[in-house]
């Protein structure tokens, strides 16, 4: 999958690859100690932040925290 | 406002569902979905909470492209990953497109109580037009709400392609859709097992 930036791709997939092997030998087994994708997240995430910001879009508005929050939106008629 | 809900049957367990889940774009049934991007990621207590930002391509009614200047589409989606209680959980909203529509979906995957082979799927969606033209809210929600009742299948379609793709060397199934009934009773066997899971934890 493309990032949102073409210069980002290339970091993206580094990442991506990471940290699909992360989750499955090392998350769903229980292991969440180590945080190997670190590094590539980091130049991953300059780059992505970066790119959208030059898009005119408000990086606070995509990192809001709105699930589990009293934000979220609830059902009809639950409380 | 508009509310929909409906539920579904993935039949892969739920440790291939949430492996999936990261990779389910591209597939056949996403060329509307352009880009696709993680920009927070942390374990929170034992959980994964991650939020990404993708892009679409937003195909409004004709008659509303004088309105919409850009049809670009911006999404966020919230994720919690609980390995502890096999659940995922989505929060979807959209920014940009907003002052006209704003759709906003929470998904639930969830491990079948009754067979861990399978996975339950859950999806609430909340469609509101906020639209500076008031008579024009409701003829708006009623286009999105029907356009989002389609696109949900062709979302499930996609995933269960790329589940197959991914799992199993089968010809791709397409998931089945839960009745009301079976919904009612899927989520009183995913409360049932919730309550029983915090008992065995605490």
């Amino acid at each position: 999958m493309n990032s949102v930036n073409e210069a980002c791709s290339q970091l993206k997939q580094n990442y991506d690859a990471c940290f699909n092997t992360w989750f499955t030998e090392k998350f769903l087994r229980g292991d969440h100690s180590t945080d190997t994708c670190g590094p590539f997240f980091k130049v991953y995430r300059e780059c992505v932040r970066k790119a959208i910001q030059e898009q005119n879009i408000d990086l606070k508005e995509i990192e809001k925290e709105i699930m589990g929050t009293e934000e979220e939106l609830k059902p009809p008629g639950s409380k | 406002m508009k509310f929909y809900e409906m539920g579904i049957v993935l039949k892969h367990p739920w440790e291939q569902v949430v492996q999936s889940f990261w990779q389910r774009y591209p597939n056949p049934y996403s060329k509307h979905v352009l880009t696709e991007d993680t920009v927070q990621r942390e374990l929170v207590s034992g959980k994964l909470r991650s939020v990404r930002f993708l892009t679409k391509t937003g195909q409004g009614p004709r008659w509303a492209d004088k309105f919409v200047p850009h049809q670009l589409v911006g999404i966020i989606e919230e994720s919690i990953v609980d390995p502890k209680k096999q659940s995922l959980t989505t929060y979807t909203r959209n920014i940009g497109y907003n002052k006209i529509v704003s759709i906003t979906e929470k998904v639930e995957y969830h491990q079948d109580p009754t067979n861990p082979q399978q996975t339950l799927v859950q999806r609430q969606a909340w469609i509101e037009s906020q639209f500076h033209i008031g008579t024009l809210r409701r003829p708006i929600e009623a286009f999105i709400y029907d356009r989002f009742r389609k696109n949900c299948t062709k979302a499930s379609n996609g995933f269960q392609w790329v589940l197959s793709k991914m799992w199993t060397k089968e010809p791709v199934n397409s998931p089945v859709i839960l009745n009301d009934i079976a919904l009612e009773a899927a989520r009183r066997a995913t409360t049932i097992a919730s309550h029983a899971n915090a008992r065995l934890s605490s």
